[in-house]
């Protein structure tokens, strides 16, 4: 089914070789590389778009389709830079979300559940996951990092919104209560007392001056798809610095040199491509 | 000493050193409170006056509903260093939500969302809370300032029997269904979330069975990308991607038919109207105040006109929640208020008698106890800003109430000395 | 020993460390939430009392005095036993000391995730519980000074690991490895700002205020490692190690710095 064969072929690497390359697939991608998007992307994914994702009465028209999505490229796009430009697999934004949730999901059931006695809905998290698995296929269907970044980007934020509304429509149900008209998820965060977060620190619609037709959802997304695409282009080229791997070398006299390490087998296979005169 | 036997040492220091840490842990007992006398004593006196607070059934069953209510008055000395009430909300400070909030009235008004208040007014509040967290937990009225933070007021005990288990919050909503706050779509969320989890698995999954990092990054550098961009990948990728979009549109067109009427989150403003101002024929200003730090004490002189018919006592001097009462003042108090927020004896004055219609005098009054430090109000001392604010509650011979905030610069009197 | 495969894995490759310490590391993180847990309620809510500076500033005084020891202990341990003979170090030995090396890295992020992820939305669960009251809560108390010092520790670490065993490490400094081990490394002074903040400028609980971004800049240099330059490093070390024992290519594809030096330069060894 797969062209594995050929690609071992191609790597030169016996059967000992290709052992040492799994084993590094296995301490590297789950216990390195997912972890630490987990570590990281979460801290900043919370620092910047947390508080619309830890309350079901933050998640508004205005603000969450455009924060969430803008915020949650970032890393996305540099995933995919260091997979697919060094390794050429495409699923960098997948992980990247589906490690935030991983971390997400302990986080609610063993904090806002277990120690602050929460309940799960009233701290849902958003999934972006549909957006990260269009825009990783987008990458991989296209070759081409600018077209993920019209096309992918576009659609990572335009599908933020009705991905979500299967979750939270729910949640805008109207009701009254003394007299006063409420939508189901400001009942929530009224009725779930929040010692440190008053309700004048939530950032959502007031209401706009023009949205002509109040299409304030359709507005924010377009916005969030276009802001989502320039910060595609930034977070890969991100990517790129972040894959830097010179040293620095500093001799007797103190002087220092920028060195590069070497990957020989280019080289390698190269000159023995010229050797025998063939293909791989 | 070898490596070996250093290596010893350390890790013998190791447990040494957490054995030495933890030794107090084991000799534990119940805490109290909840962190509101840290808040700074400016912050405390000289915002919120909190007076009338009343934590109305103080053991409820799981489920049973209760109430939190009392007055407060926003002191005209409002400090600099804290933002003026623009925005402000009338909070809870409970360790979490032990109680659902069912509804929130200040003056009569609902407060669902933030709104602005005026210095040197009263409001009146009324908190109600149905038990969920069974335990025995301190509950405190709280102001929330923007850009202020909250302002916890007093905090009182409230307890809660029963099984959490049992809790259920059904509220019906204007399409005629009925939510319960503890489960309404807790499921469908865990199901979406599952779900797309086990797409985006399957989608690195198909990547994860096959050799993932060195293999491949040898054969783009030497050969480039021809040989790795396997067909089945861009025909499953091509699968996945319509599958993906399909259940996106799905699931929102269905969710959109399940529940056709939505409003968007209600933003705005609470407006409310202060209490009345309540004529007070009893005029109050203090001339000179210091505290004397030995002897635990904030005295205060009084320049103090009664234009009243009737002869006025003075009873109770209160401050972030704390109350100095005198033995007429003691008489009014309630006797379901913390004891630990009261000192019964801590008022004294100079004069005791009453200021008659029409006269004019200083009185020398002074409130003290040893609350000033296990508040730890006496703090106004190391602030920017050495003053005190609170309400001074005075009777009249037929028990009419009146209330006067009071203000002033604090002097320190740091030793006995000069007493 | 070799296998049926024909060969023997354990030449260039070893987990048991890795195991051993990752389960210690769980241990510690499932210690201090069940710690949280037990206490968090009961002696955690007031700063000012006597029960929570025994209970809870105990559990600080421990996290630091651990930490540190357990600084130099690990710090110590790598220093001392560091390898003085690195230029005939055996090609297998080597690769085997980068799955030691990704161990060291594995346990440094393991620690990354309980300070950035973990421990860190935590936080905004237990604001909603206590009214703040101190820079030591019982959340702070586990995530700044328990988990922040613990990755710090296992980062310095990984990098002295690399500097002493690891021929490429020893020789030169990778940016990208001080970026990762350094960049983390700064949210704990971050934490100054961070309290500082609080105390003067942005006094209620909203995550997304910009005083809170200086940990997200410090925490992208996560990407430096895992997802960026050292990543890349190992890769293609590891590559040309493979090359040398299976493929018999020339022994100078691992000595690549003295001819970008000096053009005239010989391998070193």
């Amino acid at each position: 089914m797969f062209r594995t064969d050929e690609i071992i072929k191609a790597s030169k690497l016996p059967p000992e070789g290709v052992a040492m390359s799994r084993h590094i697939d296995y301490i590297y991608f789950i216990p390195i590389l997912f972890v630490t998007i987990v570590g990281t992307f979460h801290m900043h994914f919370d620092l910047l778009a947390g508080d619309w994702d830890f309350w079901i009465d933050w998640k508004d028209r205005q603000w969450w389709p455009i924060v969430t999505p803008i915020t949650a490229i970032t890393f996305c796009a540099a995933l995919q830079y260091y997979n697919w430009v060094n390794y050429r697999q495409p699923f960098g934004a997948t992980i990247t979300i589906l490690a935030l949730l991983a971390g997400k999901w302990v986080t609610i059931v063993a904090a806002w559940w277990w120690w602050s006695n929460y309940p799960y809905n009233f701290v849902m998290p958003s999934t972006l996951l549909p957006s990260a698995i269009v825009l990783d296929i987008v990458l991989l269907l296209t070759r081409n990092w600018t077209l993920t970044a019209v096309i992918g980007a576009w659609m990572f934020a335009a599908l933020f919104y009705p991905t979500n509304w299967a979750i939270f429509a729910y949640s805008h149900t109207p009701l009254v209560v003394d007299g006063t008209l409420l939508s189901w998820a400001d009942y929530m965060g009224f009725a779930y007392v929040r010692t440190g977060t008053p309700e004048y620190i939530r950032m959502i619609e007031v209401g706009s001056l023009r949205t002509f037709g109040g299409h304030s959802t359709m507005i924010s997304s377009f916005f969030a798809a276009f802001a989502s695409s320039l910060m595609y282009i930034l977070w890969w080229q991100f990517g790129k610095f972040f894959c830097t791997s010179y040293f620095y070398l500093t001799d007797d006299r103190q002087k220092t040199t920028k060195v590069y390490d070497v990957f020989a087998y280019a080289t390698l296979a190269n000159q023995d491509k010229a050797k025998v005169g063939g293909k791989a | 000493m070898n490596i070996r036997h250093a290596f010893k040492l350390w890790v013998m220091g190791l447990c040494g050193v957490a054995t030495l840490a933890f030794t107090p842990v084991f000799d534990i007992t119940p805490a109290f409170a909840h962190g509101e006398r840290s808040q700074e004593p400016f912050l405390r006196m000289r915002t919120v006056n909190w007076y009338d607070t009343e934590w109305v059934g103080k053991s409820t069953k799981v489920n049973d509903v209760t109430e939190l209510r009392g007055k407060f008055h926003l002191s005209e000395d409002w400090p600099r260093a804290v933002v003026k009430p623009v925005r402000t909300f009338l909070n809870i400070g409970s360790p979490s939500s032990v109680f659902v909030r069912l509804s929130s009235k200040i003056n009569g008004t609902p407060m669902f969302v933030a709104g602005p208040m005026e210095i040197g007014r009263d409001y009146e509040y009324v908190v109600q809370l149905k038990a969920r967290l069974p335990g025995h937990h301190h509950i405190h009225p709280m102001f929330a300032v923007k850009d202020a933070g909250p302002i916890a007021g007093p905090g009182g005990w409230m307890d809660i029997t029963g099984r959490y288990e049992d809790f259920t919050n059904p509220i019906k909503t204007l399409t005629g269904e009925t939510f319960d706050s503890e489960t309404m779509g807790t499921a469908t969320g865990i199901m979406w979330h599952l779900f797309w989890a086990a797409v985006a698995i399957f989608w690195v999954g198909f990547f994860m069975i096959r050799p993932m990092y060195l293999v491949r990054a040898r054969v783009l550098a030497a050969y480039g990308d021809e040989i790795l961009l396997d067909p089945i990948d861009r025909k499953v990728g091509t699968a996945v991607l319509l599958f993906t979009l399909t259940v996106v549109v799905v699931g929102y067109l269905a969710a959109d038919a399940r529940h056709p009427v939505s409003v968007p989150l209600q933003a705005g403003e609470t407006k409310v109207k202060p209490l009345p101002i309540k004529p007070n024929p009893f005029a109050v200003e203090v001339t000179h105040a210091e505290y004397d730090v030995p002897g635990r004490a904030l005295r205060m002189t009084l320049h103090a006109t009664n234009n009243g018919t009737e002869p006025v006592t003075i009873g109770e001097f209160t401050t972030a929640g704390i109350r100095f009462t005198n033995k007429m003042g003691a008489t009014k108090l309630d006797p379901n208020y913390p004891a630990e927020l009261v000192a019964q004896a801590g008022l004294t004055m100079d004069n005791e008698a009453p200021i008659l219609p029409g006269q004019t005098v200083d009185i020398k009054i002074e409130s003290k106890d040893v609350l000033w430090e296990v508040q730890r109000l006496v703090d106004i001392l190391h602030d920017p800003d050495q003053r005190f604010a609170g309400l001074l509650m005075s009777w009249t011979d037929k028990g009419e109430r009146l209330i006067n905030p009071i203000w002033a610069p604090v002097l320190p009197v740091f030793t006995r000395l000069g007493a | 020993m070799a296998s049926d495969r024909g060969y023997d894995i354990s030449q260039w490759y070893d987990s048991k460390p890795v195991k051993l310490g990752w389960l210690a590391i769980l241990g510690i993180g499932v210690f201090w939430v069940l710690y949280q847990r037990a206490f968090g309620y009961s002696h955690g809510l007031d700063s000012m009392t006597p029960e929570f500076d025994s209970v809870w500033m105990g559990l600080w005084r421990f996290n630091i005095l651990a930490n540190a020891v357990f600084f130099a202990v690990t710090i110590g341990w790598i220093w001392v036993t560091r390898d003085r003979n690195l230029a005939n170090l055996d090609h297998k030995l080597e690769l085997k000391r980068y799955f030691y090396w990704m161990g060291w890295l594995v346990c440094y992020i393991w620690g990354v995730y309980y300070a950035g992820s973990y421990t860190l939305e935590q936080d905004a669960a237990w604001h909603q519980v206590i009214i703040r009251d101190t820079s030591f809560t019982a959340s702070h108390i586990v995530a700044f000074y328990g988990t922040f010092p613990l990755y710090i520790t296992c980062g310095v670490a990984s990098y002295l690991y690399a500097q002493t065993r690891l021929p490429l490490y020893s020789q030169a400094t990778s940016f990208p490895l001080v970026a990762a081990v350094v960049g983390p490394m700064f949210i704990l002074p971050n934490v100054g700002l961070n309290e500082w903040g609080h105390a003067f400028w942005f006094v209620d609980e909203l995550f997304a205020a910009p005083l809170h971004w200086g940990f997200v800049t410090l925490g992208w240099c996560g990407l430096f490692g895992a997802a960026g330059g050292v990543a890349a490093q190992i890769v293609s070390r590891m590559s040309n190690l493979a090359d040398v024992i299976w493929n018999n290519a020339p022994k100078s594809i691992l000595d690549p710095f003295p001819s970008q030096v000096n053009p005239n330069a010989k391998a070193g060894y």
